[in-house]
């Protein structure tokens, strides 16, 4: 297929991954907020600008973050590449644009997401009912995945835009741990009442609460880093993104050698990260530091994004894993 | 039912493609009046709902090109199709494809010939050489079988006493085939029985048609060559033609960026390096083909393409520099052409013309400037026309001045005042100009042409603009089958 459908495909997949996972984010902080008199609520949506990666582009529109500022932001301006009104544009734009690779029925879901959430009165839903509103964007992002797995042939199209939402979805579950994980552990904190909004953030909590261990930052690494069942976890997108690797390098024989050459790295890149997090010790992760684990995993990550960029859509990525990207990989900005 | 459904029609004055007379259809039309009258007013404007819904969902629309929101408009079809019976198709077939046929010898002979009509005195080769289409970057470009005009659209018109004649040539990137496929099968859904009660030609064999001809254009020996379609992008008012032709013939649809030009081989980049292409199906204007090759800032082109054609690796569709032949100048000649070329008698005659630039012509068209249209000769899409008896003294006189400042930029012509057809305006059939513009595909050494073609209607009252960028409709258009088709 054409290298630039393939892209645009790849990002639709982290646009849609990255949209539901602000909605989740913002979900969990309003709430906390509303359920926790004694927090400092400044400090919280401070954290929750950490974890969406949007502390540094929101500090260049704002001098104030609060429990107005920072949602209003996150969600409805569109200067902000990461809102979710931009993502949801940007989605739509993407599939519009590869509407002949994809079921009907994907660009439907997708059409259909994106004309009500642009009738949606969202400042009159972010002070009446904020988590209809979240509710809605979770929901209707979980439609477009169901549909796409229902109605699409598990052709090179649906490869990369499953391999899209699987990187996103490992990198923004990665920077939970790095952020939100990491500091409640460097405050020794146990116990789910002082966990859950962590665990769902990454949609967790059931899932951990079933596994029945006590909350510490221990068992919600193991969860969140490691578990090869529970389809947030970093390990298992790490191993769907293998696999999808994989399965598109298993195409034709490619004579060019420069194209020969990005596909070993891509290969031994996403093989390794994958090993690493398949056999990943629980007791080292936390001896070296789950900030630190953190970071690597991210520099591992930007490490594959990068390979495959150059091994299917032939150039070198702009900028970084983080919301740079989101901005640099603007379609009016990008291309070889 | 109340009263009948064309009870109050009026031919008036001009040709009538249905009604010869009050309440008295033509005999091809016989049967399709009954069967309409059969469905009464309620249902028609029921049908027509269905319509409507049809094409919105499956969003067949363009766009105006100074629209600055990209508004999407639905192009429009009326209900009541247009009928052409078999002897009345087997001339225009016959004339059009000696029309193609010439046009493909011209400009062949123009631009990899010895310029023998020039030098024989059949058109003065200023008339050529200053006209805009003509393109100096295509002298030399060798074109397999000639087949330049591989797709033509050429516009029909018919007189006050029912003369098909042509308006205008289309050699460059004629759209609306889409159309006429989409309203085939919007009618088979809305009007299936009326369809099913006439034997109409199909027109769907078009795709296999112009693949087949894409194929023969082919530089590669292989029976595969790889065919792309070339489109400028989603933004292209035109988009939704693109797409469809890349369906239709099951090609990749490509921007420029997506091909890259090697060594004088044209590649596209895929997911697996990069693929050889044959055959291009271009629908971006020359000067944007190359910005190399044009000395253009074009975003949308793809450098080097063409040294690529030149050298004679990759094939395009339509050839370059084919703005030659459908300039409207030119088309004073294309009848002396066809005598040159065919030593054969036009079958279709041009509607009568004045070359402003000809001392006697511009006296006599400025003489009488009231009575004729005014058209600017680069001018596309219906833009700049000044129709003489309709245009007010003030119009009248600037476009004098316009003429006088630059004769080359305009010819003058004689009213055709287009026929009409019964098209439903508010539920009720009134009378509409109509025009008709067939396609014809040059596939190797064969002239095909599609069956009716595109029939466009000027929905406002009066109107003889028919282009859908000033609020044109279309209609069906069916080629009856004779006693010999099969």
């Amino acid at each position: 297929m054409l290298a630039r459908l393939a892209e645009d495909l790849y990002w639709a997949g982290r646009y849609l991954e990255r949209l539901q996972h602000t909605a989740r984010v913002l979900d969990v902080t309003t709430e906390v907020v509303l359920t926790s008199p004694r927090v400092d609520q400044d400090e919280v949506w401070d954290r929750a600008l950490a974890t969406l990666v949007l502390a540094h582009t929101f500090r260049e529109h704002h001098d104030v973050v609060d429990g107005t500022t920072v949602p209003q932001f996150c969600v409805s301006d569109v200067d902000n590449p990461g809102s979710v009104a931009s993502l949801v544009r940007a989605l739509r734009e993407n599939v519009r644009r590869v509407r002949e690779l994809v079921s009907s029925e994907l660009w439907e879901v997708v059409n259909d997401l994106y004309l009500r959430f642009t009738a949606t009165d969202v400042a009159r839903d972010l002070e009446e009912q904020p988590a209809a509103l979240y509710g809605f964007v979770k929901s209707a992002a979980h439609a477009v995945i169901g549909v796409a797995v229902e109605t699409m042939s598990r052709d090179e199209a649906a490869q990369f835009f499953e391999l899209g939402i699987h990187m996103e979805r490992a990198g923004t579950t990665t920077r939970v741990l790095g952020t939100q994980v990491a500091t409640l552990g460097a405050e020794g904190r146990t116990g789910l009442e002082a966990w859950a909004p962590v665990l769902r953030t990454c949609a967790a909590r059931e899932t951990f609460v079933r596994i029945g261990q006590p909350a510490d930052a221990g068992s919600v690494t193991a969860l969140l880093l490691l578990s090869p069942l529970f389809p947030r976890s970093v390990r298992y997108s790490v191993v769907v993104v293998d696999e999808h690797v994989r399965t598109l390098l298993d195409g034709p024989v490619v004579n060019d050698r420069a194209l020969r050459s990005h596909q070993q790295v891509v290969d031994r890149l996403a093989g390794r990260l994958r090993g690493r997090l398949d056999y990943a010790d629980l007791d080292e992760v936390i001896a070296t530091g789950i900030t630190a684990t953190a970071v690597s995993i991210e520099h591992d990550l930007r490490g594959v994004h990068r390979a495959v960029a150059e091994r299917f859509f032939h150039h070198a990525p702009g900028g970084d894993l983080q919301i740079q990207e989101l901005r640099s990989m603007e379609p009016e900005v990008r291309g070889p | 039912m109340d009263r009948a459904v064309f009870a109050d029609y009026e031919p008036e004055g001009y040709f009538d493609e249905v009604f010869e007379a009050p309440g008295a259809p033509r005999p091809h039309y016989k049967r399709l009046i009954r069967n309409l009258e059969a469905l009464g007013d309620d249902e028609l404007t029921r049908r027509a709902r269905l319509r409507d819904a049809s094409f919105r969902t499956k969003g067949i629309t363009f766009t105006l090109a100074d629209d600055e929101d990209g508004l999407e408009r639905t192009f429009p079809m009326d209900l009541v199709p247009r009928i052409i019976p078999a002897d009345e198709w087997s001339t225009i077939e016959a004339g059009l494809a000696q029309r193609v046929r010439t046009l493909n010898k011209f400009l062949d002979d123009v631009y990899a010939g010895e310029q023998a009509a020039i030098r024989d005195g059949i058109v003065p080769r200023h008339v050529v050489t200053s006209s805009d289409g003509f393109t100096r970057e295509a002298m030399g470009i060798h074109v397999p079988h000639g087949a330049r005009c591989l797709i033509a659209g050429i516009d029909l018109v018919r007189d006050a006493d029912g003369t098909y004649r042509v308006l205008e040539d289309n050699l460059r990137n004629p759209s609306g085939v889409s159309y006429v496929l989409e309203n085939r099968e919007a009618t088979a859904r809305v009007l299936p029985r009326v369809l099913g009660a006439h034997a109409v030609r199909r027109v769907d064999g078009y795709g296999q048609t112009l693949l087949a001809a894409l194929r023969a254009i082919s530089p590669s020996a292989g029976s595969h060559p790889r065919i792309v379609v070339l489109t400028p992008g989603p933004f292209n008012s035109a988009y939704f033609e693109h797409v469809f032709a890349a369906r239709q013939i099951g090609a990749e649809l490509v921007e420029g960026r997506d091909l890259v030009v090697d060594d004088h081989v044209v590649y596209m980049r895929t997911t697996n390096g990069l693929e050889r292409v044959d055959v291009i199906y271009r629908r971006v204007d020359d000067r944007y083909l190359d910005p190399v090759g044009f000395h253009s800032t074009s975003m949308i082109g793809v450098s080097g393409l063409l040294a690529a054609v030149r050298a004679g690796n990759v094939a395009l569709a339509n050839a370059i520099g084919n703005g030659a032949a459908d300039d409207k100048l030119v088309y004073a000649f294309v009848p002396d052409l066809i005598r040159y070329y065919l030593g054969e008698e036009p079958i279709l005659p041009n509607v009568t013309t004045y070359l402003l630039w000809n001392p006697d012509h511009r006296a006599e068209a400025l003489a009488r400037l009231d009575q004729l249209v005014v058209k600017p000769v680069s001018g596309a899409g219906g833009y700049g026309v000044v129709i003489g008896p309709r245009a007010t003294d003030a119009e009248l006189a600037e476009v004098r001045r316009q003429i006088e400042d630059d004769p080359r930029g305009w010819i003058a012509q004689e009213v055709v005042s287009l026929s009409r057809h019964p098209t439903l305006i508010d539920g009720s059939p009134r009378p509409r100009h109509v025009d008709l513009r067939p396609f014809v595909v040059t596939r190797g050494d064969e002239i095909d042409v599609i069956p009716g073609g595109l029939t466009r209607v000027a929905l406002t009252e009066g109107s003889l603009i028919v282009n859908s960028s000033q609020g044109g409709g279309s209609k069906d258009t069916w080629v009856l089958l004779g006693e010999g088709d099969r």
